[in-house]
């Protein structure tokens, strides 16, 4: 294959006008694509409920979006026989789970289904989550299991939590979905993120 | 295109001293090739190669995470970035620089995965990794689309690619991608617009690096030799490639100019099914017995239709994959190294005599040819 000039020309080329307009129109439309993961992040941040929830860093490094923390939340996996909602999951499917504040002010779920419940009490939350693997134990993500530092400050943090408790700030819209909202390190917020 | 030009180079040498071409007419000849000599220069090559640094710089910049600036000025920087690239793309397009135009739209492209990682880092938004490659590619399809740019086509088919492979491996899935189909049809159809030859080349590439997947991804799909895997399946779907244009070469010319190549990638997706069934899976020994006399035959078919075809990647693909065979086989041995042998000597004997018949069927055509003239 020869990438020579002959091969890299349109064989239908558009006038100079029409192809500024194009340049122009995929210009705008890829940005508004990029406006509108940022809208609804920051829409979902600012908005949302905000819960506390505990967990535990390991670090690795992502492929394009170089060092994070993977954050492992104690209500990624329970057993959804023994909560309310449905029992009956597969890999990949979209599920619902509904938190309740309880013992130590800590999350925990109490019912899973697959569609948003109609009514939820006002101590409960719901969150979106995808199921990573079903059986009798049921494994999912939220979406809120990466945490993005700067080069080299992945294994700081996971050193800083040998010695204390960290925990998450997590922002939950009104369909369900979480985002992280920033970090605290022993009750005190550390890397609160700015929105812009 | 070198290779076209010395070829040339040495068969006028040739037909001149026959004095099948006169001088002036050859000289006409040269004369034209230099002038289109011009246009496969380096800049095209060095102006993409270019744009795709220029990405990876892009791309390793948001993976540093640089804190020092804040998110807004990281935003700003990669979304000026952006139009810049596009800018420069009409801008070249002013100057008459034809091919740096589109490395410049390819930069943009490149520019827009780039903004898409930065965002998903900045509002740490783990998600499905796979959906962040789709709407890359979505984006750079826009851009080939609209721009009627080939390189963004190109970069939109490695993209798919990544996506269907991501989305493979990151949910363990024990079924085909069925979702490439779709995208690989939503590119075809502006590359088969813009009537792009290596853009076939590639949509045919990834099409059959999918159809080999699906071998390995069906699971218990025991039909036939007791293989666990579905590559029966992909030797059947090679096979049935190659015999559609065997039958209907013509038509498939016509319509999509691209017969040739497509009854070598039918070719390569037959042997990596059987390559697999052979050498991958664990089958009786009779059965890979079987099969290695199936693939030689096979082998010898397509260098029969290559010749006869006038198809030298055809020859020269039946050639690799007959030695690649032959490699795998003398190294997993049939049994006992006796029975390996055995194998081998039939084989020989077999190939040989065809060899004979060949080279009789060769005479009479060359004596055919002498009678007429």
């Amino acid at each position: 294959m020869t990438a020579s000039g002959d091969q890299l020309r349109p064989n239908r080329p558009l006038g100079n006008k029409a192809f500024a307009l194009a340049l122009f129109a995929v210009a705008a439309l890829q940005s508004a694509a990029l406006g509108w993961m940022i809208n609804d992040r920051v829409s979902l941040l600012n908005s949302g409920r905000q819960i506390v929830l505990n967990t535990v860093p390991v670090d690795p490094r992502s492929l394009f979006r170089g060092d994070y923390v993977i954050l492992n939340y104690a209500i990624s996996t329970f057993k959804p026989q023994s909560l309310g909602g449905d029992d009956d999951f597969k890999r990949g499917m979209p599920v619902f789970v509904t938190l309740r504040k309880s013992y130590r002010a800590r999350w925990q779920p109490v019912a899973v289904t697959s569609a948003y419940p109609a009514e939820t009490p006002k101590d409960q939350v719901v969150i979106r989550a995808i199921v990573r693997s079903a059986g009798k134990t049921l494994r999912v993500n939220y979406g809120i299991e990466s945490y993005f530092v700067p080069e080299g400050e992945g294994k700081k943090l996971e050193q800083l939590v040998r010695q204390s408790e960290l925990q998450v700030m997590v922002a939950i819209g009104t369909n369900g979905e979480a985002a992280i909202k920033g970090l605290i390190v022993d009750g005190k917020v550390q890397y609160e993120e700015p929105l812009f | 295109m070198i290779g076209y030009r010395s070829r040339l180079e040495r068969d006028l040498a040739r037909w001149e001293e026959a004095g099948l071409v006169d001088a002036r007419a050859a000289g006409e000849i040269r004369a034209d090739m230099a002038v289109r000599g011009v246009r496969f220069a380096l800049a095209p090559v060095l102006g993409i190669l270019g744009a795709v640094l220029l990405s990876f710089a892009a791309m390793t910049f948001v993976a540093a995470n640089w804190q020092d600036l804040t998110k807004l000025t990281r935003l700003l920087i990669l979304f000026s970035a952006l139009w810049a690239a596009y800018g420069a793309a009409l801008l070249l397009r002013y100057m008459h620089a034809g091919f740096l135009e589109q490395a410049a739209i390819l930069l943009g492209t490149g520019l827009f995965g780039a903004n898409i990682m930065l965002i998903a880092q900045m509002y740490h938004i783990s998600g499905n990794p796979p959906d962040a490659v789709l709407m890359w590619a979505c984006g750079a399809l826009l851009a080939g689309v609209l721009l009627r740019s080939r390189p963004a086509l190109g970069l939109t088919i490695c993209l798919i690619m990544l996506w269907s492979w991501w989305e493979v491996v990151d949910h363990r899935w024990s079924s085909p991608h069925y979702g490439f189909l779709l995208a690989w049809t939503a590119v075809a159809l502006p590359v088969a617009w813009l009537r792009w030859r290596a853009g076939y080349h590639m949509l045919a590439l990834a099409l059959a690096a999918w159809i080999v997947g699906i071998g390995y991804l069906f699971e218990d799909w025991s039909m036939f030799f007791g293989s666990r895997d579905a590559h029966p399946l992909v030797i059947i779907i090679g096979l049935a490639i190659m015999l559609s244009v065997v039958v209907a070469g013509r038509t498939i010319e016509h319509v999509t100019k691209f017969a040739g190549p497509l009854v070598v990638y039918g070719l390569g997706i037959t042997y990596a099914g059987l390559f697999a069934l052979q050498f991958v899976e664990r089958i009786p020994v009779l059965t890979i017995a079987a099969l290695a006399g199936a693939t030689l035959v096979i082998m010898i078919a397509a260098l029969f239709y290559g010749a006869r075809s006038h198809n030298s990647a055809l020859t020269r693909l039946a050639y690799s994959l007959f030695s690649i065979e032959l490699l795998g086989l003398y190294f997993k041995t049939l049994g006992t190294l006796l029975d390996t042998a055995l194998f081998f000597l039939l084989a020989g004997v077999i190939v040989i005599a065809l060899a004979a018949v060949a080279w009789a069927l060769h005479r009479r055509q060359l004596l055919g040819s002498g009678a007429q003239t």
